[in-house]
């Protein structure tokens, strides 16, 4: 657990935010969960959202990159009936993308399973974090077989950074195991 | 090489920052297609370079173009044309037309000018024909053009707005 412990700290060893950030402290977040869930806790990552979305969007750049290149190469006539083409399917997949990120990925930050004796544990970490405000909300969802359980911690990020911004692992790693281990 | 750009990420996340780059660019630039789609017309914003049609355009004007299909060019219409060959937009009226085999052949004249088009047009063309023209003028926009006119007009000032840029592209990396 101690190795485990030592691994998680030294990855996050480098992680620091500009102070009143909330979008270096959301993505600190990210990060430090995503070390903690795969480092400490021993979860695979399950890339699934991103693997979507970098596949959705590079397609979606290629279209774009082809068209380009095609109307760059022939008059406006003979591009049009390929430009309507192209043009429409880039925003039905920028469309999709949206969706996909409003509707089905949400707040989400880790998705992750492990395999513990013969059940397969999944875990779906998300976070909150209001405009102007220094309160962080994460949600921890864990299934084990058919066992559902839902934890969440609600935080000021203050608790988790040193005066110049650098990131805290233990006082993070202490909130976490605090509200996992909390029997509700 | 990549990861000196990026330091300290890994090959996903630096996968997602070249991608958020390409959204940027290819977002602006699907955008302007779609308008060209939507409008009929290769090129449906123009800026007016000559003062050949004053008083009704002045150099710096931003023009709205389009070219409805069914819709017949009229005398008075004001047209973007380019001369087969060359790469510049000409802005003027069209002074004259006549069909032949079912073909509009155009004649056009700057406001300001005092002769006719067939000055510009290339040698032995005395008409120009639909396919030469880009659109017709729908609406415009006073002076916002200028600031292509500047750019084309002093080269060295497009170099510096984009070193510019470049430089506060990286003191915003440093800081974090």
């Amino acid at each position: 657990m101690e190795e485990k412990k030592n691994a998680f700290f030294e990855s996050v060893k480098d992680l620091k935010i500009k102070k009143y950030s909330n979008v270096d402290v959301q993505y600190a977040v990210e990060n430090a969960i995503g070390k903690l869930f795969t480092k400490y806790y021993g979860y695979t990552e399950d890339h699934k959202h991103s693997n979507i979305y970098l596949a959705l969007g590079y397609t979606a750049s290629l279209i774009a990159g082809a068209a380009s290149l095609y109307s760059y190469l022939n008059p406006f006539e003979k591009c049009k009936g390929i430009l309507v083409v192209s043009v429409s399917l880039y925003f039905i997949l920028c469309g999709i993308m949206t969706i996909y990120n409003k509707y089905v990925k949400k707040n989400e930050i880790f998705n992750g399973n492990k395999k513990d004796e013969k059940d397969i544990k999944s875990v779906t970490v998300s976070s909150k974090n209001e405009k102007y405000s220094d309160i962080v909300e994460i949600t921890i969802e864990l299934k084990e077989g058919t066992k559902l359980t839902k934890k969440s911690l609600k935080k000021s990020y203050g608790s988790w950074f040193d005066e110049e911004g650098n990131f805290v692992p233990s006082a993070f790693l202490k909130d976490i195991e605090n509200i996992l281990e909390k029997k509700q | 090489m990549l990861s000196s750009l990026f330091p300290g990420k890994s090959h996903r996340e630096i996968a997602h920052q070249i991608l958020n780059i390409f959204m940027i660019v290819t977002s602006a630039f699907m955008s302007w297609k779609a308008l060209s789609v939507i409008t009929n017309s290769e090129s449906p914003i123009v800026v007016v370079l000559s003062e050949s049609m004053e008083p009704a355009f002045h150099r710096g004007d931003l023009l709205f173009l389009t070219l409805p299909k069914q819709e017949p060019f009229v005398v008075g219409d004001i047209v973007v044309y380019k001369i087969k060959g060359q790469d510049i937009p000409i802005v003027h009226r069209v002074l004259k037309i006549h069909k032949e085999n079912g073909e509009d052949f155009i004649l056009t004249k700057g406001d300001n000018n005092s002769v006719d088009d067939r000055a510009l047009y290339n040698k032995d063309q005395l008409w120009i024909k639909k396919s030469d023209i880009i659109g017709k003028v729908k609406g415009f926009l006073p002076y916002i053009g200028y600031v292509t006119i500047v750019m084309s007009d002093y080269p060295k000032l497009k170099y510096a707005v984009l070193a510019l840029l470049i430089i506060l592209m990286f003191f915003e990396k440093e800081e974090n």
